[in-house]
């Protein structure tokens, strides 16, 4: 449903979003609810990683280390998006990029130098993926949760500042939970391993699995006649197609296949998101912990596996009472909210940057046009939320306290104190704030509404409150 | 990628450029460069769009408004194929639905039947909200109003900022008396102030009378967790949840990622898709902008040809192909290609082995010798203008036909030039086991209003196992 079009929005104001993930892509226009497509992203990496044992943070590097293939397979895959699949002009409009901190710099060069030179983009915005969940609360604090098909992260963001010591990563995904489920099932299928193909665990992780709550897991993992039972219990695939007729699942897999996101034993092999999430949380200042608890958001693919919600918050206040490292933490017991969103999980990101793109100028901080990148930037894509985030400083003096001379009483009530925020700020492009700041300061300064005679012979006034 | 060629050989590809290699039908040739290109070096832009199905043309600017997709046509949700409006009488009545003439599937499974075809037009069109995300695009416009909202308050705090560093003076160089109450504004009493703004924001965001998230954080109302039965029958468990779903009920998933928002989950429910809308790209060749492909955008006359193509390569290059390969045994084998030349002008094609860099990325495991000189393709046999052609070169031709070849040449066709080439394969390589790769620089001299030569590399991929040759089995 195009939202321009019942609100009478210009169309040529709109802009393009495009969140490219390693399985999926998300693409559509700004000031729309929902993308136009989701499509498969069908560049080597993702058949790459489905093939590797373990995951880590040089796979990507090692991948993308011939350049010249990345841009050409980046090219096709654009071209098929931009002109058959959602129609667009391409030559002097806007676009979106969805960044992740992950992703290496050589991907991002050549994603823009395809859009800058090949498709000739006249604006090109690079919005932060981690942090974009929050704009679909409409609240200025929370923790998300993205969960997707490479890795498991936990960012919080706290009175709109992103701290990055508390964020949590784990390359352990759906590229992992695949793997786990392909081994099963061909345990419990034992001679017809020629018909487990990449498909069927893709069908079978949309449609079938489910997790379960906290009380389900107590009591249906308890012993080992009741995990006996389960893995007795089987359902035929023979009903999702005929080609799976010789097929079976038993409910262990089913409903257990899951727990490798819940781990109880603090395996390497296997992550709780619960715990990052409470690790996170320890990271962060006392007061802040409220505000980040209340709001917990999960974004990605696999939080649309029914039941990973309900489980999640179980599992924070299962931990918050029996395990000793948070125990610290039961105070916010009560207070753990996760967040249920409207939209599916996968696109919540990318709502984020539809609704980001709509406000005004002050976007402008994270573009660079296509002027700036040949000129200013000399063809390379600056770093700036890796540099802004490690740095985590403005440069800026806070102004001190005037000191108090003796025998004169500090009058506290007259000064309106602003809370002194002692927290760092993020600092994405400089040379955009300062001007901005500049003016602003001409702007306001200028419109005065008092009459500088006004200002003067009213020495003394106090302005009623 | 993106290659209209399978990847199984036999197959020959011609490289551009950029580095990709393609059929000679996909490529384009720039006639200033006197280079081939492919579809991904030219500048593509988008005229017109149409569906596919119906052939109605609409403009860029209303196929937005459509969500890219025809407002008539729709396709079957099960098979994919064009779905028919037609009637019948269901109870006495005359009704219109939607039928599949491939797999049989009605439209009235899923309750899609009205008295007349406006009517059912009107409810399955894309245009419609009946099944739109009408809820979602009332939260994202009260998310999107409070983040103006609130960044217009930002603003504002930033002029007072602004502002009140001129009057800093004012206020504290209190000598004056004023009637006027003076109010103790603390850092409490800001936090309670804050805390009503979020309170009013969520509110609004939420449109509940009662907002609920913060009367549970107070502790007014305890939150209700559903409680567990007292005993735990795994047995019951397990019938609940085969009551609550079944495999036969689920969706494809093609059909979530065709429609992923409208489609129900259950399969039984699912509902026709519309067909989506294609482009009519002009494409043009990147600096002088010269058109290769243009759409016709004229309906009239009985040609149905959306495209007009002005440059192909495969019109003003030599097609090259592999007319056989045999192997004597597991190393050599002798190739027979063959270069045809396009259109009826006087052609004459040159070898040249590739760059260092062309094999590095290449890998051809075919050593053979390459033939110098000029060879002619051409109708009268002699190219008009040219006095520096070699034609000391062994090649076959219709008058120079050996009898163990004669197999080969069957037609009259003077257009074209087959020559023999024998190869051996590297060390390490056998032809039962690897495939056999050839690579060479092509270098085509044409004269259309003037001369004009085009170099391309070309690579020839094949298999070919060993057998007996013909002249041992006649």
């Amino acid at each position: 449903m195009d939202l321009g079009a019942s609100t009478g929005i210009d169309m040529e104001e709109q802009m393009v979003i495009l969140d490219i993930g390693i399985d999926y892509t998300k693409v559509g226009l700004s000031k729309d609810s929902t993308p136009r497509q989701i499509l498969k992203t069908p560049l080597s990496i993702s058949s790459i990683i489905r093939l590797k044992d373990e995951i880590g943070p040089l796979t990507l590097v090692d991948i993308m280390k011939e350049s010249k293939k990345v841009k050409h397979e980046i090219h096709e895959f654009l071209y098929e998006v931009f002109i058959i699949h959602c129609l667009l002009k391409t030559k002097g409009s806007k676009i979106c990029i969805l960044e992740q901190l992950i992703f290496p710099r050589s991907f991002m060069q050549s994603l823009a130098e395809v859009l800058y030179l090949e498709f000739e983009f006249s604006k090109v915005y690079f919005f932060l993926a981690d942090l974009l969940p929050l704009y679909t609360t409409g609240l200025d604090s929370g923790i998300m949760v993205d969960c997707g098909f490479l890795h498991t992260s936990v960012t919080p963001v706290v009175q709109t500042i992103f701290t990055i010591k508390g964020k949590k990563h784990s390359y352990f995904g759906g590229a992992a939970l695949e793997q786990d489920l392909k081994a099963q099932m061909k345990l419990e299928n034992p001679g017809n391993e020629k018909y487990i193909t990449n498909t069927l665990i893709k069908d079978v992780i949309c449609k079938v699995l489910k997790t379960l709550s906290r009380k389900q897991f107590d009591a249906f993992f308890a012993t080992e006649e009741s995990i006996e039972k389960m893995k007795q219990k089987k359902y035929p695939l023979s009903e999702m197609s005929r080609r799976y007729e010789a097929l079976s699942m038993s409910y262990h897999t089913i409903a257990g296949t899951m727990e490798c996101f819940f781990d109880q034993g603090g395996t390497d092999q296997y992550i709780n998101i619960a715990h990052m999430v409470l690790d996170c949380l320890l990271e962060l200042e006392e007061s802040d912990r409220t505000l980040a608890a209340q709001n917990i958001i999960p974004s990605g693919g696999l939080f649309m596996i029914p039941g990973m919600h309900r489980r999640l918050l179980g599992e924070l206040q299962y931990s918050v009472e029996n395990i000793d490292k948070y125990k610290g933490l039961i105070g916010l017991k009560d207070k753990f909210r996760v967040e249920n969103s409207i939209y599916p999980a996968n696109i919540l990101a990318w709502v984020g940057a539809s609704l980001l793109s709509c406000l005004n100028e002050e976007v402008d901080m994270f573009l660079i046009s296509k002027g700036e990148f040949e000129k200013d930037c000399k063809g390379i894509l600056p770093d700036r939320f890796g540099h802004c985030f490690l740095t985590c400083s403005r440069n800026m003096e806070i102004p001190e306290d005037p000191p108090v001379e003796e025998g004169k009483e500090q009058l506290e009530d007259i000064k309106f104190k602003v809370p002194e925020t002692k927290r760092p700020e993020n600092y994405f492009n400089i040379q955009f704030e300062e001007m901005n700041k500049k003016r602003k300061e001409l702007l306001y300064s200028s419109a005065t509404p008092y009459s500088t005679r006004a200002i003067n012979r009213s020495k003394g006034f106090v302005f009623p409150r | 990628m993106y290659s209209l060629t399978t990847n199984r050989p036999p197959y020959v590809h011609v490289g551009c450029g950029c580095g990709r290699k393609f059929i000679i039908e996909e490529m384009y040739l720039n006639f200033d460069e006197n280079q081939i290109i492919c579809r991904f070096c030219t500048q593509n832009t988008i005229d017109d769009v149409f569906c596919p199905s119906c052939g109605e043309r609409h403009s860029i600017r209303d196929s937005q408004s459509l969500d890219n997709k025809c407002s008539r046509c729709l396709y079957c949700p099960f098979c994919f194929n064009k779905v028919v409006l037609s009637k019948s009488t269901i109870n006495d009545k005359k009704t219109y639905y939607f039928l599949c003439t491939s797999c049989k599937w009605n439209s009235v499974r899923i309750g899609i039947a009205e008295e007349t075809p406006l009517d059912i037009m009107t409810k399955c069109s894309v245009s419609n909200d009946s099944r739109g995300d009408n809820l979602k695009n009332k939260v994202f416009l009260t998310l999107l109003n409070n983040l103006k909202a609130n960044q217009d308050e930002i603003m504002n705090r930033e002029k007072k900022e602004v502002r009140q560093k001129k009057k800093t003076n004012l206020v504290e160089e209190n000598k004056g008396s004023s009637n006027l109450e003076r109010v103790k504004y603390t850092h409490d009493m800001y936090a309670e102030d804050e805390k009503k703004r979020k309170e009013i924001r969520f509110h609004q965001m939420t449109m509940l009378e009662k907002p609920i998230p913060f009367q549970l954080l107070d502790g007014k109302i305890e939150p209700k967790v559903a409680e567990p039965p007292e005993e735990l029958d795994l047995g019951k468990e397990f019938q609940i949840v085969e009551d609550n779903w079944k495999l036969r009920d689920l969706t494809n998933l093609e059909q979530r990622h065709k429609d992923v928002y409208n489609q129900h989950r259950k399969k039984s429910k699912l509902y026709p898709i519309p067909v989506s809308l294609l482009p009519f790209v002009t494409k043009q060749q990147k600096g002088t902008k010269k058109l290769l492909i243009r759409p016709n955008t004229s309906r009239a006359g009985a040609d149905d040809k959306y495209f007009e193509v002005d440059q192909l390569a495969m019109k003003n290059f030599p097609t090259v192909t592999i007319k056989e390969m045999h192997a004597k045994n597991e190393t050599t084998l002798d190739m027979y290609i063959r270069f045809t030349n396009p259109n009826m002008s006087n052609c004459g094609i040159r070898m040249i082995p590739l760059t260092p860099e062309q094999a590095e990325a290449y890998k051809p495991n075919l050593e053979f010798d390459m033939p110098e000189g000029f060879l002619k393709i051409d109708f009268h046999n002699d190219l008009i203008g040219r006095e520096d052609i070699d034609t000391s070169v062994e090649m076959l031709k219709e008058f120079d036909v050996k009898e163990e070849d004669k197999a080969f040449i069957k037609d009259a066709d003077m257009n074209f030039v087959l020559l023999k080439l024998p190869a051996k394969l590297k060390e390490g390589y056998l032809l039962s086991k690897n495939f056999a790769r050839l690579g060479f620089n092509l270098e085509a001299t044409f004269y259309r209003e003037n001369f004009y030569t085009v170099e391309s590399p070309i690579f020839i991929t094949s298999s070919a196992k060993a057998r007996k040759s013909q002249s041992k089995e006649s």
